[in-house]
Order: C-alpha cells, then structure tokens, then sequence
C-alpha cells in the first residue's frame, strides 16, 4: 500500500509531482525525519532550528513541531507536507 | 533631523495651509498610520459623520516612505470609515507614496467638502486644487491614465472609480490597476468629499542624513531579506501561494463560511498560466505582485479566497476577470468577497427572496456576480442594499435575522480568506483589530508555522505554548504581533518584510532603528518603537471609543462560536465562549488596559498632551 504522500505549495514544484506513494521497506514504519532525508525534496526537512519549516499533516492531524520529531508514519497512512503561510 | 512639511487642504474653502511637520510629533509617533491618528485624534469631532464636510481625510507617508530602505513604498489614508463607524486605516503600496514623498510632503490632512469634483495636484511642495469634471465619470483605470496624459508622464495618482463617486460604503482608492487603500471605505469618504484624485508628481527625492550608510545597510538587508525561503517564494507566485495550502488544511472561508474546502482550481498553479509578469512597489526587491494576461493585476489570496470560494466560483479566468472588475469600479474585494456572500446565504436560506434581489443569487453564479458588482458601483437596485455594506442592517434594508450570518466585527466585513475557528490567536487577533474585523492590523501567522519552542521564545521573548488549538498564552503573540505590524505602518515599509509576517526571520526592531537613524538623523531606540507602537494602538483604542466602542465589540461572528468546522484537518474547531472571555481579559491586561478594555486615564492625557501640535498653527 505504500505512504499517501501529498506536497503542497512550494515542495511539488522542487518534486516536479503532486502527489505520488512511498513504498516502505519496513511494516514498522519510518520515522519521519528519516522519511524526509530520504525523500530529498529540498526544504522538507525534520529539525528544531528551522525558522521557516514544513508543515506536516498525518492522517489529518496537524503535527506540532515536537509531534513532527517524534512521528512515525507507517503503511497507509497520508502526509501532507507544505509551506504554511498565513498572512497575505 | 530631517523633517518634512504636512499639507492642511479645506476643500469647502479652497484653501491650502503648509507648515512643517512637528519634530515632537514625529519623535511620538514617527509617521504614517501613527502621525494620522494623531491628527485624528486631535481634529476629528466626536460623531462626526463619515459621509459629511466635518471627517477629516489623511494621506500620511510612512517616516521612511520613498527613502532608499527595504520595501518602503507605503503610506496608510485614513479618515473616520463610512463601513464600521469607528477608525478607517488603509494601507497602500504601489508608486503614488513614494512620489508623494518625493513632491515635498509627508501628509495631507483634507477637510470639508468642494462645491465641485476636484482633484490635488501635488508637485515641487506645492498642492493646487483643480478642476475634475472631466474625469467625474471615469473609472479607477481610466482616471488614472487621463490624468498622466493631462498632468504629464511620471504623475502618479490615487483616484476613485464610480464606487468612490457613488459613496459607496467600501469603495476604495486605487494606485495602479491593484494597490489599493481597501479597508474601511476611504474611497467614499473621497467621493462624499467631490475629491476625484489626489495627483503627485515630485522629483526630488527626500535628503538622506547619512546616505552612504543607509545605501549598504539596504543592500545588506535586502541580501538577507532573500535568504529566506518565504521571500523567494513569494516573489515568484505572490500570495496565490497561500490559496492551495488553506483548501488543504480545510482553513478557507467557503459560501459564507458555510464551508472550509474548496476547489484546486484556483490556486497558484492554475494563476501562474495567466501570469505575464511579477512586478514590485517602490523600492520593494520582493515584487510579488503579478500582472495577469486579462488587463489587470492579481488576484490576491484574499480575492482568491473571497471572491473565488467565498462565493463558489470555480473558474480561475472568471475569478481573475472578477478581481480585474473590483480593481477598475474601485470596490474593495474583502467587503465585496463577505458581503455578496452573506446574500447569497440570505438568498439560499429562503429570508431575502427575488423581490428583493431583482433576480436569483445563486452561488457561483458568475454573471449575477458581475452584475451585481456593477449595480453595486452604481448604486443601482439590490446593489443600493449591498453598496450600504453592513449598515443596511441599521438602516433597515434587510431583515434582522440577516445578522445571524454576517462575518463582520465591528461592522467592518472580515479581511481575509482564512477560517480563524481552528487557531484561536487569530480568532482574537480578528475580534480586537482596531479597524474592525481584519487580519493586517495584528495575524500572528507564526502560531501555525509549526516552530519549535526554541524559536517561538527568541521572537517572543518569553514562553508561548505552540499548539494553534490552544487558548493559552495567545495574547503574548496577538500583541507582540499587533505591535511589531503597528510600528512599520508608522515607517511605511511593508508587512511582507515584517519580522513575524509568515517568518520569524526578516527584520525587525533593530532593524528599523538602524534604518530611521540613518535615514532621517533621529534616534529612536528598539525599546522606544515598542512604546511608540504601543502609544498607536492607545490612540486608536480612544478614538474608537469615542465612537462609541466597547467590550462588547471586541469579539467574533455567532458561527465562529456555534458552528464546528465541518471538514478536512480543522474539522470540529470552534472558538469556545468562555475561554475566548478569559483569552480577551487577559490581552487587555497585557495591553495595560482595565478588564473592560479602557486605557487609564493617565494614558490618555498623556496621549493628549502628544497629540497636542496635530493641529494647524493657523
């Protein structure tokens, strides 16, 4: 079944897709900041010292920046990842 | 210091007054939407109506407007708003600021009403009032154009279309196809006054007090200005960026925010295939502006949002050809994007019907829509109704029960696209926004960045809880937020280079002292901008008051309360009333105000006393 993963505003344009599926290598999951290392899609990236970091929505929750270090994202589950301004 | 001069224009005298701008007004509130409320907290009667020769109607350039400092093209208009009742303050970017500045002045401070339309025209330190009756007629475009033909190449003008003409209620003023002073109805203030347009044509930019450092400190700043992954990201799509990420997350005001999701199809991607080019305000190196391939210039998120969504239109070439309408009749889009929408609930709710509405209103009906934006320019049927915005409750032209579904605080329609149910910072932020319901005077955007603690505390200066759902600690960002935005309106430079405003990097207090020092030779230290900040939002709170303002005011649209978020990530958010009550007290006691939201007396005569030479000498 693979990681529903969805890339919103900017990181699709870096990806070149919108939406495609992560087949895990594991049943266990991946931890999401090892998801992301491995996805290489610039600026989508798991760490505390970002002043401008990624939104990530699992499964419909929206992580907090301490939930996004802890996630774990397994077989069937849905990421979404963007850049989330609020001010325009 | 270097100080400039304040015009004093009596329109129903013809005449014109220059003095120099006062050095303790400026070391006050330095300028722009500071030094207006000063003027209007000092001249503007208790009362007063905003339609009549008594408001008092300011353009006042921001104390670095049109100097060479990042993104300082800016100015705020201001006037007591025709819409809300209470405080009017439009901010406007584009050309005409900095080439008012360059014409020798730092406001101009309109009363009265002229027997005739009129236009200023402002050049070489001089200001004439000049016949417009060739242009009453014309819309924003074409105004705009006719008078550079007459006046000659360079003059840049700040006009009204047939909106402002007809007084309505959230007309605005137009510069250029799109930068607008939108909010709060400047635009029929102008129109109640027979002031066509204000014209300026200026060659001589502001002396610099110490030119060669404020040229490096601009060419260092705009560098790490475009560090950031925001800037960039912004200059090459604009805020047609944010559309896409808010259906995402279910954040978007849809029909009447019935909804919070909405179609793809208007999003940047679908935007950019009708993107000629990304233009910039004066002195702006971000340029996140886009000219489109229909004529005009945008559409913005929040005309995206509002027009798109809000009204359930689908279509991106209809919303653009949407957005270019409002822009030439002069029509600000966050008043027309809640109002049309609010009567087509009305209308689907069955409690107006098609006696009054001349004919269905169906959502996502786009020829209704541009007919109805047509009538509402000309005053002309159901458009009489919607031209009075939320008045038309008070003057009796809709039904009570209309009020049930309006999204407006403190009459004023809400600014923006975002559903403000889910994060309970920007619900506050809406419900004390000194103009009424908006989300420019104080969003604190950070709150659903995701940051870390770490970060949070470095902006903030102490503790925040992060998680957007919480009522916690909210007033500490609302208000840092509220200062920080207050403090460069005042300076003229742009939000979108605003330390808090979608980054917590960009520049900030430091910044902007460095830049007023070697700008105009006045020292102001980063601690004194927070005070002068906090002075603004005083005066603003006491002229508001004196409009009649209280507690009560100060909160939010009944579904934000009683209507769970139906969809997507923010389903089942809403704000809670009790805690909302508690979160309200203590922005106030953080604000220094008592619990009812009252600045002490000692504040207020200590504003009075600084306002004191807000006034012409003679």
């Amino acid at each position: 079944m693979g990681i529903r993963i969805g890339l919103g505003e900017p990181f699709w344009r870096a990806a070149g897709v919108r939406e495609f599926v992560y087949v895990l290598e594991s049943p266990e999951g991946i931890a999401l900041h090892e998801l992301c290392t491995r996805l290489a899609v610039p600026g989508v990236q798991v760490s505390p010292d970002l002043a401008e970091p990624p939104l990530f929505v699992l499964n419909d929750r929206i992580l907090s920046s301490a939930e996004s270090r802890a996630a774990v994202v397994r077989d069937g589950d849905r990421l979404l990842v963007q850049l989330m301004l609020a001010g325009g | 210091m270097i100080l400039g001069k304040t015009a004093f224009v009596d329109l129903s005298a013809g005449t014109v007054g220059i003095e120099d701008t006062p050095e303790d007004l400026v070391r006050s509130f330095l300028g722009g939407r500071g030094a207006n409320m000063a003027y209007l907290h000092r001249l503007l009667p208790v009362g007063a109506d905003p339609l009549g020769p008594e408001n008092v109607l300011i353009f006042g350039c921001g104390l670095l407007t049109g100097y060479p400092a990042p993104s300082s093209g800016r100015m705020n208009i201001s006037a007591k708003s025709p819409e809300s009742g209470i405080i009017g303050d439009a901010n406007m970017g584009g050309f005409f600021p900095a080439e008012l500045r360059k014409a020798g002045f730092d406001r101009l401070v309109i009363t009265g009403r002229s027997a005739e339309p009129v236009y200023l025209y402002v050049s070489a330190g001089r200001v004439e009032l000049r016949s417009a009756s060739a242009y009453w007629g014309l819309d924003a475009w074409d105004t705009q154009v006719a008078l550079e033909r007459d006046v000659g190449h360079g003059a840049r003008s700040a006009a009204i279309g047939y909106a402002g003409e007809n007084v309505v209620r959230f007309a605005c003023i137009m510069n250029g196809r799109k930068n607008a002073a939108g909010r709060g109805g400047m635009g029929a203030v102008m129109g109640s006054k027979l002031l066509k347009a204000v014209v300026a044509r200026g060659d001589v930019p502001p002396p610099v007090y110490d030119r060669g450092a404020l040229l490096k400190r601009r060419r260092e700043l705009n560098a790490y200005l475009h560090e950031s992954k925001v800037i960039q990201i912004m200059g090459r799509l604009g805020t047609p960026l944010l559309y896409g990420n808010h259906v995402r997350l279910g954040a978007l005001r849809t029909k009447n925010s019935q909804l919070n999701q909405w179609t793809s199809d208007l999003d940047a991607e679908h935007v950019e295939e009708h993107v000629e080019r990304m233009v910039s305000c004066a002195g702006c190196s971000v340029h996140c502006r886009h000219v489109n391939r229909l004529g005009g210039e945008g559409p913005e998120f929040v005309t995206e949002g509002l027009m798109g969504a809000n009204c359930g239109v689908e279509d991106v070439v209809d919303l653009i050809e949407i957005n270019n309408l409002c822009n030439a009749l002069g029509l600000d889009t966050s008043s027309a994007g809640t109002l049309i929408p609010w009567a087509m609930e009305l209308y689907q709710r069955g409690i107006i019907g098609e006696e009054l509405t001349g004919g269905p209103l169906e959502w996502g009906d786009v020829p209704a829509i541009k007919q109805l934006l047509l009538d509402i320019a000309a005053r002309r049927g159901f458009g009489n109704v919607l031209a009075e915005s939320t008045q038309a409750l008070a003057l009796g032209l809709l039904p009570t029960e209309a009020r049930d579904y309006l999204i407006a605080i403190k009459n004023l329609p809400q600014s923006d696209p975002h559903d403000v149910r889910y994060i309970k910072s920007f619900a506050l932020a809406e419900a004390v926004s000194s103009r009424g319901a908006d989300h420019l005077r104080n969003r604190p955007t950070l709150d659903i960045m995701g940051l870390s603690n770490e970060i949070r505390e470095k902006v903030y200066g102490e503790p925040t809880v992060a998680a957007p759902t919480s009522y916690e600690t909210k007033e500490i960002v609302v208000e840092w937020s509220e200062n920080i935005y207050a403090a460069i309106d005042c300076l003229g430079m742009c939000r979108f280079v605003c330390r808090g405003w979608n980054s917590p990097k960009l520049l900030g207090y430091d910044e902007f002292s460095a830049l007023i020092t070697e700008a105009v030779g006045l020292d102001i230290p980063p601690a004194e901008l927070v005070a002068v900040a906090r002075r603004v939002l005083d005066m603003e709170r006491v002229i508001n008051m004196r409009e009649g303002i209280t507690r009560a005011d100060d909160t939010l649209p009944r579904r934000y309360f009683d209507d769970p978020l139906p969809v997507g990530p923010s389903k089942g958010h809403r704000i809670d009333r009790a805690e909302f009550a508690a979160l309200l007290t203590r922005y106030y006691r953080r604000r220094g105000w008592d619990d009812e939201g009252v600045p002490s007396p000692e504040r207020v005569a200590g504003l009075t006393a600084r306002t004191r030479s807000a006034a012409p000498l003679s």
